[in-house]
């Protein structure tokens, strides 16, 4: 478990979104709570709806995505509040009224800005990947300014969501405080829209404070419940995510739904534990709870997660198996390898039988785990199956952090008369957006000398990435080749691991 | 030096008038009872009194020294309270939202006025319990704590006692006795008639309008207090 962590972290863009990520959850859960008990929890998901039609609206018109949907959400925010407190038309009616409309602006600017289609789907659906230093540093400022604002007012909040009547009688600005929870709220989902998306974003609202409610009883003890649960269903759900190669938004939503189980299960189990008799041999009350939610959590995700782990390590053998065969074959005389093939065949699919019941086995547990790509200074950065999108996205969002370094890249190779001279790339088809599934995502590299390749040829690049000013004034990005060498196809040339 | 004084008031919602005519006057340390039907304009009168709803035409005036900020409010039961999450000592608590200023958390002097209060209501042990966990009439203890610690001079109640038994009503009646009898003025809307008699000083009784206002011994001899009142025997007999 250490060990995957670690090996996430390795990841920079994975670091980067776990940072924000957890602060974001943070945001949510702490807003959440109140948002839940004043049923403003469907303003969170109209909300969410309006940031995506300023998002693609900002992109489709090449303004900037944050800067102008806050804004634009806030005063959304306010409109919706002045709804469902007064209004002619029902407020969950007014509701889906604004979020389809700015659903639908949201899709006709995207229609109009043809070019941008994969970012409008990560806004859709969510992703960790392709994240700018600057939006994480912006996530980083305004989640923490929203959870200092929050503990701030915290006592406010709390008796204007239990009795806004009350405190508005008893000469609260009630109307200003509820404006400040509509204002974070928007802060936190724009902020968090990124990651979770327009549609799974209100769950992430919604889940923490309705779990902890299940079973604590005072309000502190909620806001501090559905805070951790936020935090550990983020973790949880950005790792299986990771090992399963998930999309990371609906695994910590689905996280989130598991948790909500066990907390509604030790809410139903709690009455009959807590007999006199055993609350005094035993424990106090709240110690009993959180053994059982302990208790409860362990029994659900151990199995969840050694079955992750149990089916990271048999991929994982399965490819190391796959590159044995490969040097194997490589190894034996071409003729031997003709009248061998059936043979070689049978006996990998031994291998992967071996693999898959490791016990008749125990000689394959001694293989070596997969070189971990770190990049460090003087290090190279080697791209291959593991996180490819991952690594490409990165390096084309965050550039300045990766010129002038080394790396090594698997991929197809492809040449092309641009500007009537060649260019080649290195590249691999993944998935695009809305049914495409076999974008090109890859780089320009240069040829050494003397090295003649065919199209669609698989090879291994080593080389700097560098900077070169094309014949039109723009500026490009390529890798400078020191050794280009061929490779066999793999086993799945198709590369799907974010 | 009159506490409250209205003068002409009348609130609508939308274009119906549902109360006009209203003109009455209360010292500090009076104790005053808003009769009348469903629909009457009690709860209107009282969401007006405490400056949630603005008035239609007329005027409500405060004493010099009475501001938003010194008024404690018992409300209904509204059904989001019934769920929620949090303590009494929580909500008790709350009742200090005024002394807090710009600091984010309650002060010790706070904490040890809520506790005062907890004490003197009989509802210190209950400090740990989850509200949604009590009774009614505990619950509407609960609530006057909050009520009395955001006060010290006027304390509204909305129809308290709805629901509760008559046990728990009369218990009630003699702690808000205690509290009126420490200064605080207190104005009460209550469907329920006779105990309130024998407390309160003063009757508002309305009906879409200001139907009577005086002392309670001048309703109880008046025509429609002696309706109101009989009304309320014939159906405690059935």
């Amino acid at each position: 478990m250490f060990s995957l962590i670690r090996e996430i972290l390795s990841y920079p863009f994975l670091a980067r979104a776990i940072v924000s990520g957890v602060l974001i959850a943070l945001c949510s859960a702490l807003l959440g709570v109140s948002l839940v008990l004043k049923r403003y929890a469907m303003i969170g998901d109209g909300l969410s709806h309006v940031s995506f039609g300023a998002l693609a609206f900002a992109m489709a018109v090449g303004w900037a995505p944050m800067t102008f949907s806050i804004p634009l959400v806030l005063l959304a925010s306010f409109l919706l509040l002045r709804l469902s407190d007064k209004s002619s038309i029902r407020g969950d009616s007014a509701l889906a009224m604004i979020s389809s409309s700015a659903l639908a602006i949201g899709v006709i600017a995207v229609s109009w800005g043809r070019g941008m289609t994969t970012d409008v789907c990560n806004y859709m659906f969510g992703t960790i990947l392709a994240t700018s230093i600057e939006d994480v540093k912006l996530t980083v400022l305004l989640s923490s300014l929203v959870i200092v604002i929050f503990i701030f007012f915290y006592q406010r909040l709390f008796a204007i969501t239990f009795d806004e009547n009350f405190a508005r009688a008893s000469g609260s600005p009630a109307g200003f405080y509820n404006m400040l929870l509509a204002a974070l709220t928007s802060v936190t989902i724009v902020i968090g829209m990124r990651m979770m998306g327009a549609l799974l974003i209100s769950s992430l609202i919604i889940f923490p404070g309705l779990s902890s409610m299940r079973v604590f009883k005072s309000f502190k003890s909620v806001i501090i419940s559905s805070s951790i649960i936020s935090v550990l269903a983020f973790a949880l759900g950005f790792i299986a995510s990771y090992v399963l190669k998930t999309p990371s938004g609906a695994s910590i939503v689905i996280v989130n739904l598991i948790f909500f189980i066990i907390f509604a299960l030790t809410g139903k189990l709690l009455p009959y534990l807590k007999s006199p008799k055993i609350t005094k041999v035993i424990m106090k009350g709240s110690s009993l709870k959180i053994l059982l939610i302990v208790c409860l959590s362990s029994a659900l995700f151990c199995p969840l997660l050694s079955s992750c782990k149990a089916r990271e390590d048999s991929s994982l053998r399965r490819q190391m198996e796959a590159e044995q065969a490969i040097l194997d074959q490589k190894a034996k005389p071409e003729a031997e390898q003709a009248g061998d093939s059936s043979g070689q065949k049978q006996s990998y699919d031994e291998l992967i039988d071996l693999v898959e019941n490791p016990t008749e086995a125990p000689e394959l547990q001694t293989f070596e785990p997969q070189k971990l790509p770190e990049i460090k200074e003087g290090e190279e950065l080697f791209i291959d199956e593991k996180m490819y999108l991952g690594w490409v996205l990165d390096i084309y969002t965050n550039l300045e952090n990766y010129l002038g370094k080394t790396v090594r890249i698997r991929g197809m190779f492809e040449s092309y008369k641009i500007w009537s001279e060649d260019h080649y790339v290195v590249y691999r088809f993944g998935p695009g957006c809305c049914g495409n599934d076999a974008g090109m995502c890859g780089f320009e590299i240069t040829l050494p000398e003397g090295v003649e390749l065919d199209s669609n040829q698989w090879i291994e690049v080593e080389g700097v990435f560098e900077r070169y000013e094309g014949p039109d004034g723009m500026l490009y990005l390529r890798i400078n080749s020191s050794s280009v060498r061929p490779l066999e196809e793999p086993e799945n040339p198709y590369t799907y691991h974010y | 030096m009159n506490l409250i004084e209205c003068h002409n008031l009348a609130f609508a919602y939308g274009a119906n008038l549902v109360l006009e005519d209203v003109n009455f006057a209360l010292s500090s340390g009076d104790y005053l009872c808003i009769l009348g039907e469903n629909g009457s304009g009690k709860s209107t009168l009282v969401k007006g009194l405490l400056g949630l709803k603005s008035p239609y035409r007329g005027k409500i005036s405060y004493g010099a020294n009475l501001s938003a900020k010194q008024i404690g409010y018992l409300p209904q039961q509204t059904e989001v309270q019934r769920d929620f999450p949090a303590t009494v000592r929580e909500i008790v608590q709350s009742g200090c939202l005024n002394s807090l200023g710009w600091r984010p958390f309650y002060k010790r002097e706070d904490k040890r006025r809520a506790a005062e209060t907890m004490e003197l209501l009989g509802i210190s042990d209950l400090a740990k319990r989850s509200f949604r966990e009590l009774s009614g009439g505990q619950q509407q203890r609960v609530l006057l704590a909050r009520a009395l610690l955001a006060t010290k001079k006027l304390l509204l109640l909305d129809e308290p006692l709805a629901g509760l038994d008559p046990l728990v009503a009369n218990d009630f009646y003699r702690v808000l006795a205690e509290v009126n009898a420490s200064g605080i003025t207190i104005i009460m809307v209550s469907h329920d008639v006779h105990p309130v008699l024998h407390n309160a000083r003063k009757v508002l009784h309305l009906g879409s309008k200001q139907l009577f206002f005086g002392s309670a011994k001048d309703y109880a001899e008046s025509p429609l207090g002696r309706s109101f009142l009989g009304l309320d025997q014939e159906f405690s007999n059935v």
